[in-house]
């Protein structure tokens, strides 16, 4: 199982931001979203997620708002800015461009 | 990262930790319910989501430190820190502070004297192409060219680019009604130009204006204009009278404007070179430009080939004396006065480094002191740069203070300076605290502070010190008996570099003038162009000293176109004159130069100079058909190789009269208070046209106070001609003005040395008091097995003379070294003076044992139960 300091370099505020691009979402559901889509393979521990969270507010790829949560409870709630949807796209160009080329040479005979 | 993030988390830091726990907190109760939604126990589900959790709050931390204020905060914590630590032990704070602001204020303030004279550039447009050349003659101090030679230098000025020409300067006395003595200058119209200086108000003359028999014109310099002109623009169009002449002043000097020889300078008045050159034999004084980045010794043989034809007008008997000379501008200004900046900075560099290395001792004190804090700070998680960080943070507070403090203290120096320095130090006036010298304090003090914090990283703390257990660090001890003995070995350069200073000045002041220098006051009176006749010239000093003599309390009254040691005594290269049946001296330039003076008959008596044999002049000797002469005993030997003098006859120059020699007088100092002596004639001011010389001197000698003789000198002069300007000073202030460069030199070393001298005791007193404190236990059970309180006393004086010995063996190596660096300045005094070296090494050794011996004694006092009952 991969652990997130196992985690290429930048790739966890790949994973952030594009989660981020279905909507506001709180810490802990970012988490468990990431669990979910990655089939477990992925698990976010919370030492990582936080403080790359609030590295990303202030880069200012990220804004963050309290709101309610489902259960009534204050919860604050994270979504891209404008600036963030600019720097994902040239993330997600470069991890397509890494992916490729690794399974590449993985997939060599 | 943007600012307005960074402050907006600062300003709401306390807001956003809370809202950090709460969100954290939502993230646990989330995982929580998760967890009993899978089957757990609540307490299970709690246990569970914490574990997963980890650390909450190194979790924070580096959320907090992502927040991108890590560095402000730390360093807003540390300087808070150590302001606690400053209060809690405010005598260490400040004693650290006053020595750094010492040290670092005195360096300031010289520095900002020495950097006008060692590092600025000359005022001047490109001033390294900038050179003088000419001919040389040794008995002249400048090189010059006829104005036939420069002006064949003009015509075709290959290798160099211009050449601009100036006369050197001479007194010229303002006759509006207010009189005042000025130094005025000739210059070409192409001088200000040819340096690239432009008037700060009014214009240069033109070449129209720079010509003979036309209306006279002027640029005055900033001071004058300050003082006569009140600042005023409307100076310029106005009309003075100087010399009695009608002069329009055209335009103001910038303010730091300098001649190229540092001479003070009140009025450039122009050149006015006769077009007809047979008539101008002026020497002119020639500045020139090199091509650019051409050098002196690049051009230096197609210069000197060029030499030939501007020699032309030498008559051919004294061509072999003079020699074509060339030098660059900045060799020229350099010199004596370079040294002597040298020195100062050396000598307050030196004191900072003991400053420096005082401050440090007392922090490495402390960092020992406080080593068991540290030990227990680093075990409770505190990252070792974090710590380092910290302590550095303290040491830079400390010796930035201290610069700053510093500042201040250089601004009172400086004015303090400027208060006690004779005027003839060029660019002093002109020294200010500005940015550069600022800058200079601000680097010093962040070297302090880097010295102040290596020295204590040198000795870490170890983890031995959390054992609670005493430890002597045998290693903090080590580096402090270095920082000791350093301290006590530049002192001891300092303080006898001071000594030697101070001898040179006690040897010139009290080396032998040949003249009775007491109870003699002297007026120096420059005639003006109002006395265009000779007979009105005569009639004024006749009647002066007639009136003078007449006074009560007068002995006697002498005239003299010039005073002795120095003064502006005229010369003659040795070889011009000739002694009656005497083989003629050979022409060499080196051949030296002879002296002569312009005296009234009584001028022996009043300066109670001797006549060795034959007689001094008398009254009939002033006759205007007399040709006598006096010669110095020194002269006479030499010009007449030790045969009968008198009655013998001696020519000054090719086909001059005759003259016959009545007396010889003691040898008189007359090259300033320098070890030279020159020849020396003298010759009777008779009552003839040739000898009524407008600029003399009045001597008057009397039983009366110098200040009342003074005051005599000054109404008869006025009485004579109000509007007359005249120098009126005893013969002793007369003999101090010449001292004044040197004393003030010597002064300055001496301040520096006492200073440094007082901080390395301290430093040696601080030093010991410690090891007193740290090693009471040990001193307590010494005491109770039996040890005597004296041997107590010698075991601590035995290590402070150790570090003294060591101090001294460096101290007296750097000395000579120092001592030879000095050589130019010291006079009468070899740079290897015993006196001077045991005498400074015997202050330092009493004082360090003073220092010692102090604490001492207090260790001997130490009460062995107390102690040994402390834990």
């Amino acid at each position: 199982m991969s652990k997130p300091s196992d985690l290429i370099q930048g790739t966890l505020d790949l994973l952030i931001l594009k989660t981020l691009t279905l909507g506001p979402q709180h810490g802990w559901s970012i988490a468990q979203m990431i669990k979910d889509r990655s089939e477990d393979v992925l698990q976010v521990q919370q030492g990582s997620l936080y403080p790359a969270l609030h590295k990303l507010e202030t880069q200012g790829f990220i804004d963050s708002e309290w709101g309610d949560s489902d259960n009534n409870r204050r919860a604050k709630y994270y979504s891209l800015t404008k600036k963030g949807r600019k720097y994902l796209a040239e993330e997600e160009a470069n991890w397509q461009r890494l992916s490729r080329a690794v399974s590449l040479v993985v997939s060599m005979a | 990262m943007s600012w307005k993030h960074r402050v907006r988390h600062m300003l709401r830091r306390d807001q956003a930790d809370v809202e950090l726990d709460e969100e954290l907190r939502f993230h646990i109760e989330r995982q929580i319910e998760l967890n009993i939604q899978n089957g757990m126990s609540p307490a299970e589900a709690r246990r569970a989501a914490m574990l997963e959790f980890g650390g909450v709050e190194a979790l924070k931390e580096e959320c907090r430190s992502n927040r991108g204020m890590d560095w402000l905060d730390t360093t807003l914590q540390d300087v808070r820190y150590a302001l606690r630590n400053f209060r809690r032990t405010p005598a260490f704070a400040l004693t650290v502070i006053a020595v750094t602001a010492l040290g670092i204020g005195a360096t300031t303030a010289v520095f900002s004297v020495a950097d006008r004279v060692l590092f600025r550039p000359m005022p001047y447009a490109e001033p390294d192409s900038i050179i003088s050349l000419g001919i040389r003659i040794p008995w002249l101090e400048y090189d010059f060219l006829t104005a036939t030679s420069y002006r064949q230098l003009h015509k075709n000025l290959a290798p160099l680019t211009s050449a601009t020409s100036w006369s050197g300067t001479t007194n010229c006395d303002l006759t509006d009604n207010n009189p005042l003595r000025l130094t005025c200058v000739r210059v070409e119209s192409s001088f200000l130009p040819f340096f690239g200086i432009q008037p700060a108000l009014g214009r240069n003359f033109t070449s129209e204006e720079d010509r003979p028999n036309v209306p006279r014109v002027a640029v005055i310099s900033h001071s004058f204009w300050k003082v006569r002109f009140g600042a005023q623009p409307d100076a310029i169009g106005r009309t003075i009278s100087l010399d009695g002449q009608p002069v329009l002043v055209l335009g103001v000097l910038p303010e730091g404007f300098e001649m190229p020889t540092l001479d003070s300078v009140d009025l450039l008045l122009p050149q006015a070179i006769p077009p007809d050159v047979r008539e101008g034999t002026r020497p002119l004084r020639i500045y020139a430009r090199l091509p650019p980045g051409d050098t002196l010794p690049r051009v230096h043989d197609a210069l000197f080939a060029r030499a030939e034809e501007l020699f032309t007008e030498i008559p051919p008997q004294i061509r072999k004396q003079v020699q074509f000379h060339a030098s660059t501008l900045r060799d020229i200004q350099s010199g004596d006065l370079r040294t002597a900046a040298w020195t100062l900075l050396a000598a307050v560099l030196s004191m900072l480094l003991i400053a420096c290395a005082n401050a440090a001792n007392l922090l490495l004190a402390r960092s020992i002191a406080r080593q068991r804090e540290l030990s227990i700070r680093a075990a409770l998680g505190a990252a070792r740069l974090r710590l380092v960080r910290q302590t550095l943070t303290e040491t830079l507070m400390l010796s930035l203070t201290g610069g700053l403090a510093g500042c201040l203290l250089a601004a009172a120096l400086l004015k303090l300076f400027l208060y006690i320095a004779p005027t003839g130090i060029p660019h002093l006036a002109f020294a200010q605290l500005d940015l550069r010298v600022l800058a200079f304090a601000f680097c010093a003090s962040l070297v302090c502070g880097l010295i102040f914090t290596i020295a204590p990283a040198l000795n870490s703390p170890s983890p031995a010190s959390l054992t609670g257990f005493r430890v002597t660090s045998a290693g903090g001890l080590h580096t402090r008996h270095l920082l000791v003995s350093g301290q006590l070995a530049v002192s001891l350069i300092l303080l006898t570099s001071a000594g030697l200073l101070l001898q040179s000045l006690w040897q010139r002041q009290s080396v032998g003038l040949g003249v009775r220098s007491d109870h003699i006051v002297t007026a120096q009176v420059a005639l003006s162009s109002r006395y265009s006749q000779p007979q009105a010239r005569l009639d004024f000093f006749n009647d002066l000293a007639a009136r003078l003599k007449r006074l009560p309390g007068v002995d006697s009254v002498a005239l003299s176109d010039s005073l002795p040691p120095g003064g502006v005594p005229r010369s003659q290269p040795y070889f011009a004159i000739t002694a009656e049946g005497q083989p003629p001296a050979p022409q060499t330039p080196d051949g030296g130069i002879v002296v002569w003076r312009h005296v009234s008959p009584s001028y022996f008596k009043t300066f109670g100079i001797r006549i060795l044999r034959g007689r001094p002049f008398n009254e009939e000797d002033r006759a205007p058909n007399s040709a006598v002469v006096i010669l110095s005993d020194s002269y006479a030997r030499k010009l007449f190789a030790g045969a009968e003098p008198l009655g013998r006859r001696i020519s000054r120059y090719p086909g001059a009269p005759w003259l016959t020699v009545v007396g010889v007088a003691a040898d008189v100092r007359n090259a300033g208070l320098t070890d030279h002596n020159d020849p020396e004639y003298y010759m009777v001011r008779r009552n003839t046209a040739d000898d009524a010389i407008p600029a003399s001197a009045v001597i008057l000698r009397g039983s009366a106070k110098p200040e009342i003789l003074a005051s005599w000198l000054r109404a008869e002069i006025a009485s004579l001609d109000p509007v007359l300007p005249s120098v009126i000073r005893t013969f002793d202030q007369h003999i101090g003005e010449l001292a004044t460069r040197p004393r003030f030199q010597a002064m300055l070393l001496a301040i520096f040395a006492a200073a440094g001298l007082v901080l390395a005791a301290s430093g040696l007193y601080g030093l010991i008091t410690f090891l007193v404190t740290q090693r009471e236990r040990e001193i307590g059970v010494r005491l109770a097995l039996g040890a005597s309180p004296t041997e107590v006393v010698r075991l601590f004086l035995s290590h402070a003379l150790r570090w003294t010995a060591g101090g001294l063996a460096f101290g007296i190596a750097g000395a000579f070294l120092a001592a030879r660096a000095l050589r130019s300045l010291l006079f009468h005094v070899s740079p290897a003076d015993p006196p001077s070296f045991f005498a400074a090494a015997a202050i330092l050794l009493v004082l360090a044992l003073l220092a010692a011996l102090l604490p001492s004694r207090r260790a001997a006092s130490v009460d062995p139960m107390t102690t040994l009952r402390q834990d």
